[in-house]
């Protein structure tokens, strides 16, 4: 199923902002922090879409300071915040490599330990992005995120965005969310 | 899938008249309005055995489902011929005879009921599958769309739909209601004659 994952939201945003070639405009530490404000905003406007839920998702991106092959600890310039046991880890840069299954065993300081050893390499200055496995969000309502993440950046004061082009996503959100059909 | 295919049904007729509507959401207000159905038509009754004990007047009455007394409905005692017996429920749930018996009697007390938690595993609310094949695609269905739809800032937000299901709701309520009170029966009554005048055991005259 189509965004079934944080990594799905961040490649489908950036196809939005004309941004898949690197370096990015666009940071994934920014595009995370679109998507945690998307829930918090989705919270607001629909509470029924997290009914039961008492804490809500979020997810954490920081990059790596060092190159880390067939190991499972991973090494940050800052102690990473947000990070607990048992997250999931998502390598944004070089997909694949860090499995779907594999999650925090043990934060400590500026380095993670996960629970498995990894299938490849994780390069210094791969974004690292922790949290749940699955985006817990309906199906009816995953393209509104995208449109959330991709208006908050377009309104960004900067010489590539657009001011019509953020408040047009931001609308669409919230019309998915509320309006009428 | 839910355990009744009658509410699967009426799932499945909800769906598409609420577009945006969010199954847990669904199943929320499926639960309130199941249980304002009941509560209002008095239309689940179970009948709980109570082995009465000498001098003891007050009883726990526990139904078999899953559920909440809302009212004692009659209290009969079996050994004495299905005469009625003088009882009270001031606590849902705790039977207080009038007169503490002087021997120990069987008594069938029968108690109208209401949904309680925890619902089945796919978040329906447990009751009896007549219930569900009666009421799913009438009564119910109409009470999750007026609920739904009298919800503000939603997709499917329409007040004007919403008092015309929710009327509907409460003539469903009322039908119900007179239903249970004629057990059923068309044009029938449920009353019966006082049971100390019952002359079934006069063999003389």
């Amino acid at each position: 199923m189509p965004l079934d994952v944080i990594t799905d939201y961040i490649s489908e945003a950036r196809t939005l902002l004309q941004d898949i070639d690197a370096p990015y405009r666009f940071s994934t530490a920014d595009i995370i922090s679109s998507f945690n404000f998307a829930v918090m905003e989705s919270r607001r406007l629909r509470q029924d879409m997290w009914l039961g839920v008492t804490s809500l998702p979020a997810y954490y991106a920081v990059a790596t300071t060092a190159s880390m092959t067939n190991g499972n600890t991973l090494t940050f310039a800052a102690t990473p915040s947000g990070v607990v046991f048992g997250m999931y880890v998502f390598d944004t840069d070089t997909p694949n490599v860090i499995q779907a299954t594999n999650t925090v065993s043990a934060p400590t300081g500026q380095t993670v330990v996960l629970a498995q050893i990894v299938n490849g390499t994780v390069n210094s200055g791969d974004v690292i992005v922790f949290g749940p496995s699955t985006v817990a969000i309906d199906v009816q309502y995953r393209q509104a995120f995208v449109y959330y993440i991709v208006g908050s950046a377009e309104m960004r004061d900067a010489e590539s965005t657009q001011d019509a082009r953020a408040s047009e996503f931001m609308q669409a959100f919230k019309s998915t969310l509320v309006g009428a059909i | 899938m839910s355990y009744s295919p009658a509410i699967d049904r009426m799932m499945a007729s909800v769906r598409p008249r609420l577009p945006g509507a969010l199954d847990p959401a669904i199943q929320n207000e499926f639960f309130i309005v199941v249980d304002e159905f009941l509560r209002g038509s008095l239309a689940w009754q179970e009948c709980v055995d109570v082995q009465t004990q000498v001098g003891l007047s007050e009883y726990d009455v526990v139904p078999d489902e899953s559920a909440i007394i809302l009212q004692l409905m009659s209290v009969e005692d079996k050994t004495e011929g299905c005469v009625g017996v003088q009882a009270g429920m001031p606590t849902p749930g705790v039977l207080k005879l009038q007169n503490p018996p002087t021997q120990t009697d069987l008594l069938k007390v029968k108690v109208s009921l209401t949904i309680n938690a925890p619902t089945s595993s796919d978040g329906f609310p447990l009751v009896p599958l007549w219930l569900c094949d009666r009421y799913a695609q009438t009564a119910w269905l109409d009470g999750v769309l007026g609920k739904m739809m009298s919800q503000p800032a939603k997709p499917y937000s329409n007040q004007v739909q919403a008092l015309y299901h929710l009327r509907r709701f409460r003539g469903w309520v009322s039908k119900a209601k007179v239903a249970a009170q004629h057990a059923n029966v068309y044009r029938g009554q449920n009353w019966q004659y006082p049971q100390q005048f019952n002359v079934r055991h006069w063999h003389g005259g």
